[in-house]
């Protein structure tokens, strides 16, 4: 045994040591982060994909609620890009059910639509060429130019037909880059938001109809701000892949009578069938905070006392309040969905914790309420996404 | 199994004094490292806070804190690594090349010994893969060794506690402790699976001499362009396969290369190598 002295000591460290770093892993990991059901049942969480940001020591960890348990991922893990981990949970969902369209296809949850008959998918692709000014003169000079255009795709899922062609798009050399905002498939024809960022001009919103049975762009319209706005903004949960028949925008205004504090916003509703913007017809600033717009409807938060958390339902004009006393954060966002008429609510409460609530719309009961935390209270606990599938 | 053990104690022992020299050197190199970065540190933070009036707080923000992640891109940290790989690195070529020119040329008894030939090809690899191991074991211990010294040198306010966990995620480090055990398993295995191939190309020119070289650069070659192919194809068709599937071709090919490797070499040794 004498003899194999050094080798055995040299096994048995490293086997200790390794062994140590990967349960070190296991233990840091294991329930750091806590779900705990304070009303309703943990059912209604199975179509729940939560998006957690913990931060420890300065250093984030992403950490996602799904299937109703919490998985503490690591950003820098090759195993988990392989296994598809860290992709979005539509999307994972689509590369389950429509495997071979999904081949190839790059780009996240605003390039795809999709409903019960259509799954599209739009995105830019820029071809790089190689270009010479002032060819033959002592100025001579090359530079490569990406020249930008649209892969699109789509598929009919009951006949498995498909469209599938690249569309060249207007090559202006003052745009830096175009990124495709939301995909929408409407009437028989494809319905692209493109934002648009030249260098020099502020970032303005492209609407294209494209005809996807000829491949063609039919259309093509600007929805820029007005010359006194500062910027425009896209407001629509981009997130969402299933049918919009609104977007909505806000506008920042300066308000030059007012002090240099003087910044206001305007909301517009974008029409995508009419094509037409309206003003929002009353202060959204009566509700608290515009949170997003989904589905014919527009969240509002208002964090005031508790959480309240109205929606708008653009088409009838009606109004509905959700209300959640408990609730003590007066800060942080706040991430509204909806699905089959129910509400899915997260906010960050006090304390670092993270509140979840699913509430029936119709008759306002809460179906789930839960709460995020970490066993060390010095841990920070942000909401990155919510997703309801 | 008895006889596998004996050639890698014997193969283990033999390498034993360099292998004491590297620990040595990493734990020296990098202990009095972190303790003399620590003090530097601590002098010029001193210096220009007298000099330019300035408190800890305003230090930190112009020059940045101290942290056990500024040591290790310090050359005190990273020379004894890159030192024990390629040191490393020549002792796998070393580790037959001894046995030829070596005194008394050494492979005539490894060879006549009443042993399976490949138990000899094992030996090497465990050898060279535990050595590896071993110092990325250490080269972790030292890390919080490292941390502890650059926390007792360096004031609170200038330094910021890293945890080692989170530390691993950065730059050559997570490679070093791949983030999940099978990444682990992944990224060693693949590894192996070189040192296999290393091995068997030596194997073919001991066994063919100079057209060996030839015969042992074409089959590196191969090896090589079986295992970036897929990538390589993948990416020319837009990505057509899933990261899942690249993965599975992958890991398919690296242990059906392995698995000729060690096929080649075992024949290699029984039947073409010679003295």
């Amino acid at each position: 045994m004498k003899k194999y002295m050094r080798l055995f000591i040299t096994f048995v460290f490293t086997v200790l040591v390794i062994g140590f770093l990967y349960i070190q892993h296991v233990v840091a990991n294991y329930d750091a982060v806590m779900l705990k059901t304070l009303a309703g049942n943990d059912v209604e969480l199975r179509k729940v994909v939560l998006d957690l940001s913990v931060w420890k020591d300065d250093i984030n960890i992403p950490a996602r609620l799904e299937n109703g348990k919490i998985h503490i991922s690591n950003q820098y893990s090759l195993w988990e890009t392989i296994t598809g981990a860290k992709l979005s949970p539509e999307i994972k969902n689509l590369i389950k059910k429509e495997r071979n369209f999904m081949r190839g296809k790059v780009g996240n949850n605003e390039n795809y639509f999709e409903d019960e008959e259509y799954l599209a998918y739009v995105n830019v692709h820029y071809i790089t060429e190689l270009r010479i000014e002032n060819k033959g003169t002592p100025e001579q000079y090359e530079y490569y130019h990406h020249v930008p255009g649209l892969i699109v795709d789509v598929l009919e899922k009951e006949s498995d037909k498909r469209w599938s062609f690249p569309l060249e798009l207007s090559d202006d050399e003052d745009i830096s880059f175009i990124n495709v905002e939301d995909v929408q498939l409407m009437a028989g024809v494809l319905k692209v938001l493109t934002r648009v960022s030249p260098y020099e001009e502020s970032e303005y919103y492209q609407f294209s109809t494209i005809d996807f049975t000829t491949g063609k762009i039919i259309a093509t319209s600007k929805i820029d701000a007005p010359e006194e706005a500062e910027a425009i903004f896209f407001i629509n949960n981009m997130k969402n892949l299933k049918p919009e028949h609104y977007y909505l925008f806000s506008i920042r205004m300066i308000n030059e009578d007012m002090a240099s504090e003087g910044v206001m916003e305007k909301y517009y509703l974008f029409d995508l069938e009419t094509e037409e913007m309206t003003e929002l017809s009353f202060d959204p600033g009566l509700y608290g905070k515009v949170v997003t717009a989904e589905d014919g409807e527009i969240y509002f938060a208002n964090q005031q006392n508790g959480l309240e958390v109205t929606v708008y339902n653009i088409e009838t004009e009606e109004l509905k309040t959700l209300s959640f006393p408990d609730v003590k954060d007066d800060e942080g966002f706040t991430y509204v969905r909806q699905d089959h008429g129910n509400y899915y609510i997260a906010k960050t409460n006090q304390r670092n914790t993270i509140r979840l609530f699913i509430v029936e719309g119709e008759s306002g009961e809460i179906l789930y309420e839960g709460e995020i935390s970490h066993n060390d209270e010095q841990i920070e606990i942000y909401l990155a996404d919510l997703s309801v599938l | 199994m008895k006889n596998y053990i004996k050639l890698v104690n014997f193969e283990f022992n033999r390498f034993f004094k360099i292998y004491l020299v590297l620990i040595a050197l990493t734990v020296v190199v990098q202990l009095v490292g972190a303790i003399y970065e620590g003090f530097n540190y601590v002098d010029f933070a001193r210096e220009m806070m007298q000099n330019q009036m300035i408190t800890m707080e305003d230090f930190v923000r112009d020059y940045g804190p101290m942290s056990i992640y500024s040591f290790i891109k310090t050359i005190w940290f990273l020379g004894p690594v890159a030192i024990c790989v390629v040191t490393l690195l020549i002792y796998s070529l070393f580790i037959w090349y001894r046995d030829w020119y070596g005194k008394s040329t050494f492979i005539y008894r490894l060879l006549m010994l009443p042993v399976e030939r490949i138990k000899i090809f094992f030996a090497k690899v465990t050898t060279i893969f535990l050595c590896v191991l071993g110092l990325v074991s250490l080269q972790y211990v030292l890390l919080f060794l490292e941390h502890a010294i650059l926390e007792r040198i360096v004031p609170g306010p200038l330094f910021v506690n890293l945890p080692i966990s989170s530390l691993l995620n950065f730059d050559f480090l997570v490679i070093l402790y791949p983030p999940t055990f099978i990444e682990f398993l992944l990224y060693y295995g693949t590894g192996l699976v070189f040192l296999f191939v290393l091995f068997t190309m030596i194997l073919l020119e001991r066994s063919f001499r100079l057209k060996g070289i030839f015969l042992a650069a074409c089959y590196g070659a191969v090896a090589l362009t079986l295992i970036l192919a897929p990538l390589i194809i993948n990416d020319g068709v837009g990505g057509y396969l899933f990261p899942m599937e690249l993965f599975l071709i992958e890991v398919f090919l690296i242990v059906f290369i392995g698995f000729v490797s060690v096929l080649l070499s075992g024949y290699l040794l029984k039947n073409k190598v010679w003295v």
